[in-house]
């Protein structure tokens, strides 16, 4: 039985291989070599067809079907996850689910192998970020979930939540995991001894009124902790969004959404972040960059608060056991053309268009998504999750408390432009980021940084017009 | 030797002595501290420099020892040893096979075949990743643990033959001529002459090709996909996420785990690399 | 010499391509390939998942001259080999020399003195070296023992590259076990006769033992080289090659551009170029070496 999955399998991806050597999408599943799998076991291969034909009225048959899901996560997600799988086998014992879970440590460079290569697992647990590129390559890898409707219920999902989380160009090629997106948290038994308030709405000014505050009261103390991804995802693209109404790239037309003087502006404000001591230097936070919870000054309370997301308000919060903490209002400047802040997801299911079993992956996903028993067992695993059934279900058991759910519910209350896209990529990312630090490290003035980093923005706009 | 003389070398070799054992306490450090790390607190180990827990908490080898998802890290222990100890048979025969022909044989294009052998070790992994991924793919190696067999059954680790030749190639040819003399074959002399000399080399070869392979992330994590086929490497990763919190104690105990194999191996194996010929002479 | 004599040489000679058939196979079926397809990448504006466009040298063009990030990451690779490959070797030697004789429980510290090395770029590491050389962590407090000024170790522009050369170092253990096994290759008859001669332990070291394991010395540096001209595990996992690039290495701006730029064909080309760098330095260390490493088989190779 094993041996006959993995030469199922061997099939599946000597086609894919075929086809990705050949560098031509077209080309029929059918090329696969012959003498690589006995020629009934190559059949499935021939199933990956396009997907009106694959997608037939009736449920799926009894013959026994065996998927792939790859994911990555924690302990509990992994639990919770295979958890599900066991209850789907129960209900479908022709289907088994064989869980590939591992880091999220060269998990992208993995997918990246197995997509090229044709040898990606069935169902994918995806990336936001990578999303656009895997797409933009144009080589149609993922099953567009609209041509499925009759297998998976996605009326469960808010419908502008799905058109702005996955779709892209009307394809549904990704299903949101959850809801997620910026937050501030902070440490109320530290602001309410030092008499701050951050309770109410507040503008990117008031940051610095607070930071002041506390940091004069107590030279040891700053208000935020923040390292070069948060500075660039929480202030940089959210306040020139609010100060000029576009994405940082405008997709359509491929140009910088900022004038020279607006970028300017937004790095006088982050030199005064630092200047006026609202976030610590750079030189003590970046060395736990992407990981400011493993700050020991974090843990020691020196910080009030920190920028982080959603979905890793937990950990931040569970460093600090004595702590009290509270989500905030996300900072938004005087007459601003946009809220800047949005909800998005953490993550996506995809299933591979490569799958001999497309129709199987996603009955599991619709039970994934829309199985009150499911949702049961998956709670939060995966942020507040997208759906009624789920976020009902997890209402219905209390899971929908502590700081995930406080920072989701205020990051649901801002309805900024989506700027996944460009503006998002790694490169530019890399480019924002390096612009920053050289302000906060001082090596460069405002103006300086911006010029210099303009330049590289130019040259990274050339290459995707 | 004068017996001032005499003193003056004992003292200095207790100097060194105390030295050494000073210094290495320094190394111990890291191991020291880890062993620590496993019975505390998240805010413990990241937050505080003190080296003594609290309190000695064993939870973190209980419920790390578990694994996730119904599988144990005996599992991950066994996969290892199935990848590791083949491999390391294999990589060290074949090696120094190819290490003596290369050493002791001069055969045209010898000298070009060797510079082409050390430039594999000169491009940078990561651009070969792919290529090499798809080329496995073809041989429909992936989820199986031949992407560590076939490389070393073909010897196509550069690092041991280089360092095999270089190992062989201070050991003095006169050995081989006098064994031709009395009639041996090529084979003969490598496995009766120069092998045995060469004990030192091909423990410390084994070794490293042993700890590299046990350690190796990458190539598992490529290859491998069936979470019942994971290596140490990964199931000690499957629990860190940036998303939810971690239990370090739980981390920090089978990473401590482990090393302890390795730790082991080295102590024992190290009498063959370092008192491998008490015999002297064999040298012009 | 007969001629008859010389033929049987001969063809024992080309017995070498018998024994060397394993890595023949080998390089041909698993490592060519990947070489080759590199090479093409390098040339091609690849990016793993849409087909390769064919566009010339241009990749290399771009690199060497549009590119300021490469000739940052180029001279902070350059750093970090001249720091790591004479730190590590030294260390081993001197270790190795210390740990090359008979003492209680010396056993027990040579495998202390690997145990760093068992440990890579592990998470464990990347934690402990956070913890050490942060501002209140240990290192810091040993300076201020001595009444230094504290410094910021990984967030500092200036320190952050020798803190990652100083782990680098630290993990000597390796080498350390060549030389080892080098050492105790070395024929105690040499050292007989140089006492004899009234050789000093100083002119034992430079005119027996150095000469003696040379070759192995030798070997360390190539690998050492190589491996610090494409590095990138630790500066990766510690400082994620900042602040301000200060710790990006080649090895990690190659990585980033393949797999989060997707830019295979211009990570192709950087590889290319670390190749030829590798190249370069390898053939010069060959050169000077031959006046300087002792073999036993009087360089016939």
């Amino acid at each position: 039985m094993k041996k006959r999955i993995v030469s199922t399998m061997i099939a599946v991806s000597m086609a894919a291989a075929a086809l990705a050597a050949c560098a031509a999408p077209a080309a029929a599943p059918a090329a696969a070599p012959a003498e690589a799998a006995p020629a009934e076991e190559a059949a499935p291969a021939e199933e990956a067809a396009p997907a009106e034909e694959a997608a037939p009225a009736e449920a799926s048959s009894e013959e026994p079907v065996t998927l792939r899901f790859m994911w990555w996560g924690g302990d509990a997600r992994a639990e919770a996850t295979i958890e599900v799988i066991n209850k789907f086998h129960e209900l479908h014992p022709n289907i088994t689910i064989e869980p590939e879970y591992g880091s999220s440590d060269g998990y992208q460079e993995k997918l990246t192998a197995q997509l090229s290569s044709g040898t990606a697992a069935d169902i994918i647990q995806m990336g936001v970020g990578w999303m656009p590129g895997y797409v933009a390559s144009g080589a149609d890898y993922f099953v567009d979930f609209n041509d499925y409707a009759d297998l998976i219920d996605l009326s469960t999902f808010e419908k502008s939540f799905l058109e702005t989380n996955g779709n892209f160009d009307g394809h549904q090629y990704g299903l949101p995991t959850g809801l997620a997106g910026t937050a501030l948290i902070y440490d109320a038994n530290i602001t309410d001894a030092a008499g701050l308030d951050l309770t109410q709405r507040i503008s990117w000014d008031d940051l610095i009124t607070l930071g002041k505050q506390l940091h004069e009261a107590d030279e040891s103390k700053y208000l935020l902790s923040i390292d070069s991804t948060m500075l660039t995802t929480a202030v940089l693209r959210p306040y020139l969004l609010q100060l000029t109404g576009n994405t940082f790239f405008i997709d359509d037309t491929v140009e910088l959404g900022f004038t020279r003087d607006e970028l300017v502006q937004t790095l006088e404000y982050v030199k005064a972040l630092y200047d006026n001591n609202v976030v610590p230097p750079a030189a003590s936070t970046e060395p736990y960059s992407e990981n400011l919870q493993t700050d020991p000054k974090w843990i020691s309370g020196d910080y009030a608060g920190m920028f982080c997301y959603t979905s890793t308000a937990e950990p931040a919060v569970a460093a600090v056991p004595e702590g009290n903490f509270k989500a905030a209002y996300l900072p938004v400047m005087e007459g601003a053309k946009d809220d800047g802040f949005y909800c998005n997801c953490p993550q996506y299911m995809v299933v591979s268009k490569n799958s001999a079993h497309v129709k199987e992956a996603i009955m599991f996903l619709d039970y994934f998504y829309n199985s009150e028993e499911a949702a049961a067992i998956l709670g939060t695993v995966r942020s507040v999750p997208p759906t009624s059934v789920g976020q009902s279900v997890c209402a219905e058991q209390g899971l929908l408390e502590g700081i995930s759910k406080e920072t989701v519910d205020i990051c649901q209350q801002y309805g900024g432009t989506y700027e996944m896209g460009l503006s998002t990529e790694e490169e530019p990312m890399a480019i924002m980021k390096d612009m920053l630090m050289q302000v906060a490290y001082g090596q460069a003035t405002p103006e300086e940084a911006a010029d210099d980093a303009i330049t590289l923005f130019e040259n990274y706009l050339s290459t995707k017009r | 030797m004068s017996e001032s003389k005499k003193r003056r070398v004992r003292i200095s070799r207790s100097v060194i002595n105390v030295l050494i054992t000073v210094y290495g306490l320094i190394m111990l450090y890291p191991i020291v501290w880890m062993f620590f790390a496993t019975f505390k607190k998240n805010e413990e180990i990241f937050g505080s420099v003190r080296l003594l827990p609290q309190t000695f908490d064993i939870s973190g080898y209980i419920s790390g020892w578990k694994g996730t998802g119904g599988i144990s890290y005996l599992t991950y222990f066994l996969n290892t040893f199935r990848i590791v100890v083949p491999v390391t048979l294999l990589t060290v025969m074949t090696c120094a096979l190819v290490a003596y022909g290369f050493a002791r044989f001069r055969f045209p294009g010898k000298k070009i075949l060797f510079m082409i052998l050390i430039s594999t070790l000169m491009l940078p992994n990561a651009v070969i990743m792919i290529p090499r991924y798809s080329l496995f793919n073809k041989f429909g190696w992936i989820n199986t643990y031949m992407p560590f067999y076939a490389p070393a059954l073909l010897a196509t680790y550069p690092f041991f033959i280089f360092m095999l030749v270089q190992f062989m190639r201070g050991l003095p040819k006169e050995l081989d001529e006098s064994a031709y003399m009395d009639g041996c074959g090529t084979f003969r002399v490598f496995t009766q002459i120069l092998l045995p000399l060469m004990k030192p080399a091909l423990f410390s070869a084994g070794l490293f090709q042993f700890i590299w392979t046990y350690n190796d992330y990458l190539n598992p994590l490529l290859y491998i996909n069936s979470a019942t086929k994971y290596t140490i490497s990964l199931a000690l990763k499957l629990s860190i996420d940036a998303e939810s919190v971690v239990q370090w104690n739980k981390v920090m105990a089978m990473a401590f785990l482990a090393n302890l194999p390795l730790i082991i191996l080295f102590f024992s194996a190290q009498k063959y690399f370092v008192e491998g010929i008490a015999t002297s002479g064999i040298k012009g | 010499m007969a001629t008859a004599k010389s033929k049987s040489i001969r063809k024992r000679e080309y017995q070498g391509y018998l024994y060397i058939l394993p890595w023949l196979l080998g390089f041909t079926i698993l490592q060519l390939y990947p070489f080759i397809q590199s090479f093409y990448y390098s040339l091609t504006n690849y990016s793993i998942m849409a087909s390769p466009k064919w566009v010339g040298i241009q990749n290399y063009v771009t690199l060497l001259t549009n590119d300021r990030e490469f000739w940052n990451s180029f001279t902070v690779t350059w750093i970090y080999t001249l720091y790591t490959v004479p730190g590590k070797i030294i260390m081993a030697l001197i270790i190795a020399l210390l740990m090359n004789r008979n003492m209680k429980g010396i056993n027990t510290l040579r495998t202390i003195y690997y145990i760093p090395s068992l440990f890579g770029g592990s998470v464990a590491i990347c934690i402990l070296w956070r913890l050490m050389f942060m501002d209140d962590g240990i290192i810091n407090a040993l300076l201020s023992v001595f009444g230094l000024p504290h410094v910021q170790w990984l967030g500092n522009t200036k320190t952050a590259l020798p803190t990652i050369c100083m782990l680098e170092i630290w993990q000597f253990g390796s080498s350390m076990v060549m030389l080892l096994a080098a050492l105790k290759n070395v024929p105690q008859d040499l050292y007989e006769a140089a006492e004899l001669d009234g050789a000093g332990a100083v002119a034992k070291l430079v005119h027996v033992t150095l000469p003696q394991i040379s070759p192995i010395i030798f070997f360390n540096v190539i690998m050492q080289t190589i491996n610090a001209l494409q590095a990138f595990t630790n500066a990766f996992v510690i400082t994620k090659g900042g602040p301000l690039k200060s710790t990006y290495l080649l090895g990690m701006k190659l990585y980033q551009e393949a797999f989060s730029y997707y830019k295979m064909g211009y990570a192709s080309a950087i590889s290319w170029i670390i190749f030829g760098a590798i190249m370069v330095v390898t053939l010069l260390l060959f050169r000077f070496s031959s006046g300087v490493v002792y073999y036993s088989d009087a360089g016939e190779f």
